[in-house]
């Protein structure tokens, strides 16, 4: 195999992790399924890669590094985007299983129970 | 006939609330692009039914708000991050150039040429070119040192300045608040345009500093700054201040260099401490630590300092224990570099040849015994490549060190750029988060407007029919 291959399987890869990114900005259920079958489609990516990254020669390494690193930042952004939009939502399922269900005994709110109802007066 | 009254009051009432509810959902269309806006639904409430009576229909409850205080936060979280990246980012790119590590700028370039003008000399000891090429490249180091000490003054200067400017932002904002608070005791709470002018100020005030909002019961906002010292209570202002004045407690380490800047509330409290997020932080961290880690104040040495010292101190060792002539009688070497030794924090600023030294005077023979003709000259020429601990500086090579050093700033730059990009790509998605909970949806609203309309008219149908039997009735009356 050529040094194109990793180069170009890395394109693929990148492509896939931005368009997640994008699709992470706005977080909606939509969203995230969409996110999650991209992630699937990077992940084989790399692993293609990988593959080819091991049988091509040293200068094709070399200069793969700076598109790697680029790769690891968005990455990492990634990451955070997720654990940022999956904080929110644990945060606001916490809040509002406390506002419902009160705390247990040891200070947490109470799980949430599927189909309950509740009304609000102010 | 009380029955067909009371049913025509009622259909009235109703058509009185729908009107209402309308006018609620017509705000909400004009501020569907308001920043800060949040929706608003006028709740409806039953009337009490009465079979008699002919009562019942539908009352009007309090306007209720969509916004929701958990996402308002999550945003003002990121939109702080945010801001002190952003200001460590556009701060330490000014501080990152005046440490080039590449060609024959920056203290890293004249290092470099010494240390080629001590090698020169080494290998002809009475070339009087070599020698005054170590004088001429003695002098641009010393320049070198002042002049990058003098643009980290600059850079400290125009952090002060800005911090200066933030802080009266900040009183500014806090002033703002104190305006809103005021005119939402005095006016009613549910007005969503105070509620969308406080928000958008306390998402203001959050890329500037970091706070605990306070929601209180009469629709006003306490702000504490840092959680703990209060900014706005009600209609009351407590705007911080900023100094620059050398504190007593703790005493000063060194003299002749500059303070920290430090933060007061009105009561005298020093409250830097409490700031931990928004451009002040940032800006704090540059004006407090960066800068004095790397050109001394009254509690730092600074790296600068400690080169410069460092390199002048042993170069002026080495020719000092050396001779500059064999005799007899035999005569002694001097000093190169000078410096103000009362002060380690300004060794850099105050570093310059020896008033003493030319290039005849440069003393190149070890005293041995044996006498070497160049001892000295190979002594300074092994300063680049130090096997001793002597010529090295915490266990590194002077141009290592100064290599740490550059690096330190470089990397701190760095991080400050990536994560701002990681907080501003994080600040739309909390912001996207918050409009899914309490943004206008015009879909929403056009669908709310055709449900009100049609139980209006609906109702103004009621209205004629019931006129229509009251009049009857009337007629029959008569």
């Amino acid at each position: 195999m050529g040094h194109q291959e990793p180069e170009r399987w890395l394109e693929t890869v990148h492509g896939a992790v931005q368009e997640a990114s994008r699709l992470l900005m706005d977080p909606k259920p939509e969203a995230l399924d969409r996110s999650a079958a991209l992630l699937e489609q990077a992940r084989r990516g790399l692993r293609r890669a990988v593959d080819s990254f091991n049988l091509s020669n040293s200068p094709a390494r070399a200069g793969m590094r700076a598109e790697l690193e680029e790769l690891r930042k968005e990455l990492r952004g990634q990451s955070l985007l997720l654990e940022h939009a999956a904080g929110f939502y644990d945060g606001w399922t916490r809040l509002r299983n406390s506002l419902t269900g009160g705390y247990t005994a040891e200070g947490e709110p109470a799980p949430d129970e599927p189909g309950r109802r509740f009304l609000i007066e102010a | 006939m009380a029955n067909l009254l009371g049913t025509l009051i009622s259909s009235a009432r109703a058509l009185d609330v729908f009107d209402q509810a309308l006018m609620v959902s017509q705000n909400n269309v004009a501020n569907a692009s308001t920043p800060g806006y949040a929706k608003q639904r006028l709740s409806l409430m039953a009337a009490d039914f009465d079979t008699i009576k002919g009562l019942g229909g539908v009352m009007a409850g309090p306007v209720q708000s969509a916004r929701s205080l958990y996402s308002e936060q999550d945003v003002r979280r990121q939109v702080e991050l945010l801001g002190t990246f952003q200001q460590m980012s556009e701060s330490l790119s000014a501080v990152e150039s005046y440490f080039p590590v590449t060609g024959d700028q920056g203290i890293s370039g004249a290092l470099n040429s010494l240390f080629q003008s001590f090698s020169a000399w080494n290998l002809e000891p009475n070339s009087q070119t070599a020698r005054q090429s170590i004088i001429d490249n003695g002098r641009r180091l010393a320049e070198v040192f002042q002049q990058t000490v003098a643009n980290l003054t600059n850079a400290s200067i125009d952090a002060e300045r800005q911090l200066r400017q933030t802080v009266d932002q900040i009183n500014q904002m806090g002033a703002t608040l104190q305006q809103i608070n005021g005119d939402r005791r005095r006016n009613s709470q549910d007005d969503a345009g105070l509620d969308t002018r406080m928000q958008t100020v306390l998402e203001q005030l959050s890329e500037l500093v970091s706070f605990t909002p306070l929601f209180q019961a009469d629709g006003t906002v306490t702000v504490l700054i840092g959680g703990q010292s209060a900014l706005v209570v009600g209609e009351n202002l407590y705007p911080i201040s900023f100094s620059s004045d050398m504190p007593t407690d703790p005493a000063p380490l060194y003299d002749g260099a500059g303070a920290p800047s430090r933060l007061f509330s009105p009561g005298g409290a020093e409250i830097t401490g409490l700031v931990t997020g928004g451009r002040l932080a940032g800006l704090i961290q540059v004006r407090n630590e960066v800068l004095p880690s790397l050109s001394g104040d009254a509690y730092h040495t600074g790296d600068l300092n400690e080169l410069a010292k460092s390199i002048a101190d042993r170069v002026n060792e080495i020719l000092t224990s050396s001779l500059m002539s064999a005799g007899p009688p035999p005569v002694s070497g001097v000093p190169m570099f000078a410096y103000d030794a009362t002060s380690p924090a300004t060794v850099a600023h105050t570093i310059s040849l020896d008033a003493g030294i030319t290039a005849d005077r440069l003393a190149s023979i070890s005293p041995g015994p044996p006498q070497v003709i160049n001892g000295a000259a190979l002594q300074l020429a092994n300063l680049a490549n130090p096997q001793e601990d002597a010529d090295k500086i915490g266990g590194s090579s002077y141009v290592a060190f100064y290599g740490l050093m550059s690096g330190r700033v470089g990397r701190l730059l760095s991080d400050a750029r990536v994560n701002q990009d990681y907080r501003s790509q994080m600040t739309v998605q909390a912001r996207n988060l918050r409009s899914q909970l309490s943004a206008v949806s015009l879909d929403e609203e056009a669908t709310l407007v055709i449900s009100f309309q049609r139980a209006y008219q609906a109702n103004s149908q009621m209205v004629v029919i019931l006129n229509e039997l009251i009049g009857s009735v009337i007629d029959m009356l008569r």
